[in-house]
Formats: structure tokens, sequence, C-alpha cells
């Protein structure tokens, strides 16, 4: 590609491996993101390049947990980064860059999941495509066995749920971001976030305890380990947990 | 017994940027590079070029002046082609507005007056055909409405239309009437069963008066009537036009939701989705998708009467729309809304 090479010299290619430490990017790597947007903003390349690597996990395993697959989350990773690079000058707080690009990564996929049901309606796509949970690529190779069958659980009911609400719940319940990281994520109000959580959580409760009784009435199983901010008394979800 | 959820621990969870992930998404960002100089060098380069290209301006406009010229002709815009026909139907684009939230359910509820005044926002007239944003012909507007508009006015259709008859009847009506004149034509026709003059008579308002303040309801009527008769392709173009004549009116959404069901009804898949994402970039606090985002379950399933023809949930009109011809529309029966 003409363009592509023509650039070239003004970014170098880092091994992917080497450059998660940053030995291979330069004294930037030592930098912090603020310092990197405001180089960044000023046109150094290697800047955004370490801001990349710096940050590119997080916006990828955000990206699959909240879609649950893997399905065109590099494009939507790699869009995030091009309008992060592209609308710097909206970011005012440079510190903040890696909730900023998170909340990008979630408009994304949010507009992805909406897209897919818009479609859907249509009666010109099909929302099962992004409705494929990858259990594989979601669940560590340590988990035992009865750990993967309740999170295929979660994340089937997680399915049923409108992009908001399954957004918010997956970003507090599996990201484990507070309620504050939740709403600038998404993009709304603290108010709206809890809202969004509670009624995920309502849904995921109501849903969880009628396939239990059913699963209790064919065949006892064994309690798994629960987490007490779960239970409905924990819904109303304190801020400053 | 409460239910319980299980606690989601992160050491559970896999992580999915392998180097290899990483590295792809990289190659394709050094792709787009120079990522971080591109503003502020296309600022300059802008600003550079915006300065050449006023100086131009200039110099050409002080020779345009000094030899007399009239101004260039605008740029022949396609000519509207409303008529029933069996061709693909490219969808319009919409032009670009502010993302905005509207209330479609409320449409049906105005009066014409009201519609007329909702849609009448100022447009970029460059969108509007030249032949078509001639003012309303002020012909006999002097003299005050004629009777049979007046009775129309009162909702007394039955009156107006033999006035109208004793006027010359529709075809002399027509010919000489203007925007709002047409419009109580097309209310005393629809109300007397005349569906192939109310047809006549809006195709007239947006041939005619394409730039008037009634023609936004005249695309809007005449995608409704079209859509009722099973013409998909004129409901189409006809909800695509009322897009052009008011991107920021108030029934713009309803209007691209329109028109879409009835590109999917005509089968025309690519253009539907295409059309779908340029509904969700210019809607995207649209009800339609809050609503679909607040209802999993409709997800799932078309509405009723959309689909693709020949797939399941289809309906029998949706089938026959994709192949025949459209049945002219002069020869429907049916009620218009």
């Amino acid at each position: 590609m003409p363009r592509a090479t023509a650039l070239r010299p003004h970014l170098r290619l880092v091994d992917g491996a080497a450059a998660s430490d940053g030995s291979t990017l330069g004294p930037v790597a030592a930098l912090g993101d603020d310092q990197l947007v405001r180089l960044m903003k000023e046109g150094d390349p290697s800047a955004f390049e370490t801001l990349y690597r710096r940050h590119a996990a997080f916006a990828i395993n955000l990206a699959v947990r909240i879609q649950g697959n893997a399905n065109d989350v590099e494009d939507v990773v790699h869009d995030a980064f091009l309008r992060a690079a592209q609308r710097t000058d909206s970011l005012r707080d440079p510190s903040a860059f890696r909730s900023w690009l998170g909340s990008i990564v979630v408009r994304l996929v949010k507009t992805r999941l909406r897209r897919a049901k818009l479609m859907s309606v249509f009666g010109i796509g099909s929302a099962t495509q992004s409705e494929v949970v990858d259990l594989d690529l979601l669940v560590s190779s340590d988990a035992g066995p009865e750990a993967r069958a309740e999170l295929v659980q979660v994340y089937a009911m997680l399915l049923e749920l409108p992009a908001d609400d399954r957004i918010a719940w997956t970003l507090r319940y599996v990201e484990h971001h507070d309620l504050q990281g939740v709403s600038q994520l998404m993009d709304c109000s603290l108010a709206t976030a809890k809202r969004r959580i509670s009624r995920a959580q309502n849904h995921l409760l109501g849903t969880y305890g009628q396939r239990q009784r059913s699963d209790v009435a064919l065949e006892p199983s064994p309690s798994p380990k629960w987490a007490d901010e779960m239970s409905p008394e924990s819904s109303t979800l304190d801020p400053s947990s | 017994m409460t239910p319980q959820l299980p606690r989601i621990d992160r050491k559970l969870l896999r992580n999915a940027a392998t180097p290899e992930a990483v590295e792809r998404v990289w190659q394709r960002l050094e792709n787009e590079a120079p990522l971080a100089r591109t503003p502020r060098a296309l600022s300059a380069w802008s600003l550079a070029l915006a300065s050449v290209t006023f100086a131009a301006g200039l110099v050409l406009g002080v020779q345009w002046n000094g030899s007399g010229e009239v101004g260039a002709q605008a740029s022949p815009e396609p000519p509207l082609n409303l008529a029933p026909a069996g061709g693909q139907i490219a969808p319009q684009v919409i032009p670009s507005v502010a993302p905005r939230a509207t209330t479609p359910r409320a449409v049906k509820r105005l009066r014409r007056e009201e519609f007329v005044k909702a849609s009448a926002h100022p447009e970029p007239r460059g969108e509007v055909p030249a032949a078509m944003a001639a003012p309303s012909a002020p012909s006999a507007a002097d003299a005050g409405p004629p009777e049979w508009m007046q009775l129309a006015n009162l909702g007394d259709y039955t009156s107006a239309l033999q006035s109208l008859e004793t006027e010359g009847g529709f075809d002399e009506v027509l010919n000489h009437a203007s925007a709002d004149r047409l419009m109580a034509a097309v209310d005393v026709a629809r109300a007397t069963g005349q569906k192939g003059r109310a047809l006549q008579a809006l195709r007239q308002v947006l041939e005619q008066f394409g730039g008037s303040p009634e023609a936004p309801l005249a695309a809007w009527t005449l995608g409704n009537m079209l859509e009722q008769a099973g013409d998909q392709v004129g409901a189409a173009a006809a909800f695509a036009w009322y897009q052009r004549l008011s991107p920021r009116g108030d029934f713009a959404e309803d209007a691209v939701v329109r028109q879409l069901e009835a590109l999917v009804k005509l089968g025309q898949t690519d253009e539907a989705r295409r059309l779908a994402k340029s509904y969700e970039s210019e809607f995207p606090e649209s009800l339609r998708l809050r609503e679909l985002g607040a209802d999993p379950n409709e997800a799932s399933k078309a509405p009723a009467g959309v689909g693709v023809p020949g797939a399941p949930g289809a309906t029998d009109a949706a089938a026959a729309g994709a192949d025949a011809q459209p049945v002219p529309t002069e020869l429907r029966e049916t009620e218009a809304r």
C-alpha cells in the first residue's frame, strides 16, 4: 500500500511482547497517560503507540466481555483508538485517557449490538451472530467445570437483556468497575447507571431463581459459591462499593 | 430461598488480548497513520486551500462583474420520479442533521395545518430541484379561497366536491391551483373516494411547488397512500423525498423507517441495511431504537407485515412486491390513511 509505505518512517513497528514492558518504546514509555496525550496532540506518533500498547489489552478484553464473544472486536478496538487519536482535543482530563477510551469502546459495542437488533427487527440480519457466547474465549482454562457452567448461565441470561442494561451489569459485575466508573464508561449519569444495573440484576435474579428451582426439581446440585453483594438487598447498589 | 447470582471472579476470565490480536490491530492502525498528526496537518492544509479558493473566487467574481455576465445556472438536480415503477429504489442519503429525538407515534393525530407548520423548517434549498423550488403560485389568491375550499376547510367534503364540480371539476382546479389549494383538493378527493385524483394532486404539489411549506406534507401523504395501495417502490421514493424536503421535520425519523420498511418489502436488503445504518447515526436517541433496546423480544421477530419476501414471517404483500410490477395506484381501491 503506497500510502502506508510512505508513512512508515514516522512509525516504528514494535514487537508486541517487547513493547508491553515498554522497553523498546524509548523514554516515552515511562511517561504517564497525561503526558503521552499531550505529546500525541503535538504529533508525536510514538506517544500514540505507547498509549496503544498500554491500553490495547484493556480495550480488547472490555469489548469481548461486554459482547460475550470476539465478533468484530478487533474492528471495535481499531475504531476506538482511531477515534481517540482524532479526538484528543475533546479529552478534558488527559490522565483519564483509559476510561475515556473505554467509553468509546463501550459506545461502539453498544452501537454494534443495537444495529444487530435493528437489522433483525427489519428481517435483514440476524441478531444471533452477536449473541453467541464464546466460552473458551471468556473463561480461563484454570476455571473448573462448575465455574464454567455458572458463567455460561450468567451470559445466557445477559443475552436476554437490552444492550444498555447488559453492558452496565457486565461493567459492574464482570469488569468490576465501581458505579462511578460504570457511569463514566457508559457516558450516563450515576442514577442512570444504577437504574440499569438494578434492572439487569432484578432480571437476572428472577431468571436465575426460576432456573435454579427447575434444576433442583430435576436433580439436586451442589450449592455454588455465591456472592453476598449479588443478593437482592445489595441491588440498591451503594455508590461507595 | 432468595436466589443469588454467582460471583464472577476476574481470575476465572481469560485474557482475550493475545499478542497476535494486539499486533493485528496495530498493523491496521499504523496504516491509518499519521494518526496524531492528521488533524493539525489537515487544519493547516485546509486553511491554505480555503485561502486559495477564496482568492480565486474573488478574482473570478471581479472578472464576471466586469464582463456583465449573468450568474451561472444552478447545476441540474436529478428529476423527481414518484411515478409507479418497478425499478430499484436507492435509499436517499439523509442530509446530515443534528441528532434529535422525536415522537413518531404522535404523527397521525396532527391536522394538516399543524403538519405543514411542523414540517416547514428552513431546509437546504440546494436539495430541491430548481424546477420544484418555485414558491406557491399566487394565482387567484387575492380573491380569497373559493367556496369549495371553504367548505373543505369546514370538513364538508361532499358539498365541497359539488362546489368544485361547478367550478369546472378537478382538472380545472388542479391546472390552476396553488399548493394550498391542491392540498385542499387532496382532502376532498380522499374524503370522497377519488384516490387517483388525490395522488395526481399530491404529485402536482411536489412537481410544481417542491419548495412550498405544503410539499413535505404532500410527500408524506403520498408515501402513505402508495404504501397503502401496495406500491412500495413509490412509497419508498415518497418517504425519501420527505426526508430531503424536511430533514429536520418532526416526521423525518418516521419517514426513514417507513422507507426502510418499504425497501425490506421490496427485498432490497442491501439498500435497507445502508439506510438502517444511516438511520441509527442520524437518530441515535431514536425512540424506535430505544424500544428495541428495551424489549429484547422484539429483536427476534419482525413486525407484522415486515420481512424479507420468501423468508419466514414475510407477508404475501411483501412477497408480491419483490418481483411483481406495482399495480398502478390509480387503479387501486384501497382507502388511504
